[in-house]
């Protein structure tokens, strides 16, 4: 089971920048870009909160669980 | 500077003067063993040692110091490996890669010195007895405290590797928490 990360969806149906994004969340581009690759190990809630409201959307419209096999 | 690096820098001192002491004293004792025993009577620094070499053959001198040579250069590669140890910590890498290689380095080394100085002690005691008449050459196999705090510091490190290790992992976690 894997922890799909599906940022890069929600950034183009929202219209907003990778900078952009970063910069009214507060964290840094490179870690936001390690975020939307699926390279990140975590995530704090605080920061989940932060781009769900700046994207207008649910934790899960970000994540989603997959199989190994998918 | 804070003190972790007070002490960094005294151990890169203490190990340059050690290298610098085990590379000279070595040469000395085997190849100039009046000016070595004048050395220590004057200074105190050294190891007396229970053989006399100024009355051993040129053979005799050479076997003997590249035995004990491998020994000082098993210490020297040691010492030069904790002082690169040393130098990434003044410079706050604690938990990296390089840090956990050099421990695992020394470890190695730390290991390898408990080893062969028990086999050095032996090859010693069949070389400073050469020169006796047969029956009188002596093959002594010796294990003594100086091995045994050998033995702990080996211990020690590989602990220290392991949790720097487990630090290592812990900061490349924290690292990639967003």
């Amino acid at each position: 089971m894997k922890i799909v990360v599906k940022l890069d969806e929600m950034m183009a149906k929202r219209k907003i920048r990778l900078n952009e994004l970063a910069q009214n969340v507060g964290i840094t581009e490179c870690n936001l870009s390690i975020l939307k690759t699926g390279k990140a190990k975590a995530i704090r809630f605080s920061t989940l909160e932060a781009i769900c409201k700046e994207l207008n959307c649910q934790p899960g419209d970000l994540l989603s669980c997959s199989n190994d096999n998918d | 500077m804070n003190s972790y690096k007070k002490c960094a820098s005294g151990i890169q001192i203490i190990a340059t003067i050690m290298i610098v002491a085990t590379t000279a004293l070595t040469v000395l004792h085997w190849f100039f063993p009046l000016v070595y025993q004048a050395w220590y009577a004057a200074s105190g620094v050294g190891v007396m040692r229970e053989f006399d070499t100024t009355t051993f053959s040129w053979g005799q001198k050479v076997s003997g110091f590249m035995v004990e040579a491998f020994a000082s250069a098993l210490l020297i590669y040691g010492l030069l490996l904790v002082i690169q140890l040393m130098s990434l910590i003044k410079v706050n890498q604690y938990f990296t890669l390089a840090t956990i290689t050099l421990l695992k380095r020394i470890s190695k080394i730390a290991l390898l010195y408990c080893v062969y100085a028990v086999i050095c002690g032996m090859a010693l005691s069949v070389i400073t007895t050469l020169h006796n008449q047969p029956g009188e050459r002596v093959v002594a196999i010796t294990f003594g405290t100086a091995d045994l705090i050998n033995i702990m510091v080996f211990c020690c490190m590989f602990l220290m590797m392991t949790i720097f290790q487990k630090g290592y992992e812990m900061k490349h976690e924290q690292d990639l928490t967003i």
